[in-house]
């Protein structure tokens, strides 16, 4: 498999497996593997590829992704199909992790929340990509309804969904989202800059907010009392990045937090594809949040 | 409804590992048991499945309707002689030689010697030191490879697994600076896991270019010359 897939980059020119390289092989408990190529320690192209789920999709998300966020999204290479293989290629970035502090501290105020904050701007004067799957505002609440009717937390869902949140919904604009706008997902590049990775959700949905709630979230520990409380309690570092996120967005602080509930529904929704422990920690964050709502 | 992955479980991704090296598919291949915790499971392959005992691949004569694309050595190279029926590790490859086509790949896993962890185990050091006696011993990536070579086996690749074999996420490449570069961004992306101690031994040991130290298996391949 792994020698398909060298060759399918070796023919499309994206990367020269003829000079000396080095992978590394990193598995997924999903369907897909990665392979991250570099030379001497320094990375250079990201490989995705499955032979039993389709990268089309994705491949289209990340490319819409780095066309409109070119400073923050890798650089889309390529998507090639080859037999049953596919292949998602993306030139690789050297990062570091980003914690809590890297947005939250005073110093990140003119560095790295400057870039999220930019980020939510410049997606308050975007449209949703065309082609990619993506689900309106208007269909969102019959295809959660849909959803939710078979799983375990359907009355709490139907409870939710029955309870204003369409109405809240009508007067929204549509801004599509990365959808999974956590910790883990983003970088900082050796400039101290952002990079967002895994975008091969964007666009899928346009729900306004919902990007900063999960990010929200993660800077809680992905906590949804911590979340609460912090929502409760005095002004923090954290209160005011999601006020000027949402200021950056032209949304409402009282509409964002009314509507935590519907990105809760909206994130779990996303999270089908994922791995049965995602499932499970974001079916536990619904519960966590029924207290509050 | 909620999707199921194939890769779900540590068993499927070691299986992954397995069928990554293996050109094209479905393939035959033969799987070398010796009943040891390492042993691989039959089902789930792409292609035609044949499991043998560690005598039977030392002493049973092959012919070439009988060679297989791939020979799977899960967790026999780098383990006492006295486990392997008297066998080294040349001797082991060489076995595996003869049942591969030409072209054929053989796979396998197999503990780190060197690393920390085998190192604190009861009988850790005497085994590692026990094993620099032993023709074609294999403690460190390098030496994996260097016996690959000399069992006649051409483009040999030893890696790293991270976190475990079995609950396998990742091979990690033993090439030196790429191994440096990964366990560094490994540890700095992931750096709210550790304590503040512990992050701070990870990286001192992953700068100086160590990090490997801390994984207890490697993973390789290599192909047999048409």
């Amino acid at each position: 498999m792994l020698n398909s897939v060298l060759g399918v980059l070796a023919e499309r020119r994206w990367f020269d497996t003829a000079v000396p390289y080095q992978m590394s092989v990193h598995l997924t408990q999903g369907a897909c593997v990665w392979l991250l190529l570099s030379r001497e320690g320094v990375v250079d192209t990201h490989v995705k590829f499955s032979n039993c789920l389709s990268l089309e999709n994705e491949a289209l998300r990340c490319a819409a992704a780095h066309a409109r966020y070119p400073s923050l999204a890798p650089q889309f290479v390529g998507h090639a199909r080859s037999g049953d293989l596919e292949l998602l290629v993306n030139r690789a970035v050297d990062y570091r992790g980003v914690d809590r502090s890297h947005l939250l501290s005073s110093a990140a105020r003119r560095g790295m929340a400057r870039d999220v904050e930019a980020y939510f701007k410049a997606m308050a004067q975007d449209t949703p990509p065309i082609g990619v799957g993506a689900l309106s505002n208007a269909s969102l609440v019959p295809t959660l309804q849909g959803y939710f009717s078979s799983h375990p937390l359907a009355p709490l869902a139907q409870r939710w969904l029955a309870d204003g949140l369409p109405q809240c919904l009508s007067g929204l604009p549509a801004m599509p989202q990365h959808a999974d706008l956590v910790l883990n997902n983003l970088g900082r590049t050796k400039a101290d800059r952002l990079v967002i990775f895994d975008w091969e959700d964007f666009g899928a949905v346009s729900l306004p907010g919902l990007d900063l709630f999960t990010l929200e979230l993660a800077l809680c520990a992905a906590d949804a009392s911590c979340l609460l409380a912090s929502r409760s309690g005095r002004a923090s570092a954290l209160d005011a990045l999601v006020q000027s996120c949402c200021a950056a967005m032209q949304l409402g602080v009282v509409d964002y937090q009314r509507l935590a509930p519907l990105y809760a529904l909206v994130f779990r929704y996303l999270k089908r594809n994922y791995g049965p422990a995602v499932r499970v920690r974001t079916d536990q964050l619904l519960q966590e949040l029924a207290a509050a709502y | 409804m909620d999707i199921h992955y194939p890769y779900a479980s540590g068993q499927a991704r070691l299986q992954l590992l397995y069928c990554l090296p293996i050109a094209g598919a479905p393939q035959r291949l033969l799987i070398v048991d010796d009943g040891s915790e390492f042993a691989l499971p039959a089902d789930g392959w792409p292609g035609e499945v044949r499991r043998i005992d560690l005598p039977a691949l030392l002493s049973t004569p092959t012919d070439a309707a009988q060679r297989f694309d791939a020979v799977a050595l899960p967790g026999l190279l780098g383990r006492p002689v006295a486990l392997r029926q008297g066998s080294g590790n040349l001797a082991l490859l060489a076995a595996a030689s003869r049942w591969a086509a030409p072209g054929g790949r053989v796979i396998g896993h197999m503990p780190q010697l060197r690393a920390l962890r085998c190192l604190l185990r009861s009988g850790g050091l005497p085994r590692l030191l026990a094993a620099q006696f032993e023709e074609g011993a294999i403690s460190s990536p390098a030496a994996c490879v260097r016996v690959l070579r000399q069992a006649g086996f051409a483009a040999p690749q030893c890696f790293y697994v991270q976190p475990s074999i079995s609950e396998p996420m990742a091979l990690v490449p033993s090439h030196d600076a790429a191994a440096r570069a990964h366990f560094l961004r490994a540890i700095r992306s992931s750096a709210s896991a550790y304590s503040m101690g512990g992050y701070l031994a990870r990286l001192a040991l992953a700068g100086s270019g160590l990090g490997g130290l801390l994984q207890e298996h490697l993973f390789f391949w290599a192909q047999k010359p048409c």
